[in-house]
């Protein structure tokens, strides 16, 4: 599809569609690549949506979902500062029965998609709503998370997976009714979590961990 | 001393009126069908409640069609946005052409189209598209490809 645009931009002619497909020629892995049937842009209610296979590859990760909808900030903060980047938060995978709060051990730098450096027109991401057969994969540690819904809230650094969330390191999977993936502090955070160890990384289950009860309900 | 020889009044209002029928089509950006195309076209939006200019569509030249559409070539569209009072380009779409329902207020086309920013960062190319301009909403119909270059730290 890149190679029939590029095409159909040097077909077009001209300067700046000449720019543009050089621009598209080298985009690397540093910006953020989106690719999807239609889009809808309303530059008013500073929403964009993308629907039709949608694919989304920034530095650190691939998410592959039928419906996308970019929010953006309506009112620019001037002199707002960005985040300082997260660091490498790999913490051995440590899943308590009466926790929900599990830590991931994908060890990946979490800066991505919805962190507020990136910006659609002059306003930044405030949020990401991704549906239909959400897929997430992280490139380092080749984790994966996938759920019917994913919103990405830039102001918090973190994703809620909804509706048959799932997310799967290499040192086990979880799932749970909802799962909050922390990305800046790389913890995730599920209720009603059902975690899965492994011994190995051939996939070898050797524990179930099942959730507490709730204080004073019901077994 | 001989009186200024004056012109019927009925003769000045015909003159009047062939004078604003000529100048009809410019003021508006339109030829009449037929007529060879108008270069430099400019159709700006403004806000109703700001009175500010929301968007300007202009065209290196522009031909009337029968079905009332306006056929611009090499299209371009400013969107704005305001810094306080200061306006600054957000965001330019650029198209080889389309074509424009002056009435409607809709520029549309099957052929490519390119979104980006002013600096770079973001660049959309589709193909198909349909622009409508009073409510500042872009449709792309088909291969949409975006390229959103990540803000430098500390900006």
């Amino acid at each position: 599809m890149k190679t029939f645009l590029l095409l159909s931009l040097l077909a077009w002619g001209g300067d700046r569609a000449l720019a543009a497909a050089t621009h598209l020629a080298n985009a690397t892995n540093q910006n953020l690549l989106i690719t999807a049937r239609t889009l809808s842009y309303d530059h008013t209610a500073g929403i964009a949506i993308y629907k039709g296979d949608v694919r989304v590859e920034d530095p650190e990760m691939i998410m592959n979902c039928g419906l996308m909808i970019i929010r953006l900030q309506l009112a620019p903060k001037p002199g707002a500062t960005n985040n300082p980047p997260a660091t490498n938060a790999a913490t051995a995978t440590v899943a308590t029965n009466t926790s929900t709060n599990a830590a991931a051990s994908s060890g990946t730098n979490t800066a991505s998609l919805a962190k507020p450096a990136w910006e659609f027109d002059s306003r930044k991401i405030n949020s990401v709503d991704a549906e239909q057969d959400v897929v997430i994969f992280l490139k380092k540690d080749k984790s994966k998370a996938s759920g019917d819904k994913a919103v990405f809230t830039s102001g918090t650094g973190k994703m809620e997976l909804t509706g048959n969330s799932y997310i799967e390191t290499e040192n086990g999977y979880l799932v749970g009714d909802i799962i909050i993936w922390d990305r800046n502090a790389n913890t995730l955070n599920a209720t009603n979590p059902r975690t899965v160890l492994r011994s190995d990384l051939k996939g070898r289950t050797n524990r179930v961990v099942q959730p507490a009860p709730a204080p004073g309900g019901n077994k | 001393m001989k009186p200024p020889r004056q012109q019927p009044a009925g003769g000045r209002l015909w003159l009047g009126a062939f004078v604003c029928l000529l100048l009809t089509p410019m003021l508006l950006g339109q030829l009449p069908p037929g007529t060879s195309a108008q270069n430099g076209i400019k159709f700006p939006e403004y806000d109703k409640q700001t009175q500010r200019l929301k968007s300007l569509l202009t065209g290196q030249t522009a031909v009337q069609q029968p079905t009332g559409e306006v056929l611009v070539n090499s299209m371009r569209v400013e969107i704005y946005s305001y810094d306080g009072e200061t306006r600054k380009i957000d965001v330019v779409v650029e198209a080889p052409s389309c074509t424009f329902d002056f009435k409607e207020r809709v520029a549309s086309s099957p052929g490519p189209l390119l979104l980006r920013r002013e600096d770079g960062r973001l660049l959309v190319a589709g193909v198909g598209f349909q622009w409508r301009q009073s409510s500042s909403q872009l449709y792309i119909s088909n291969n949409v490809q975006t390229v959103i270059a990540r803000k430098p730290r500390g900006l």
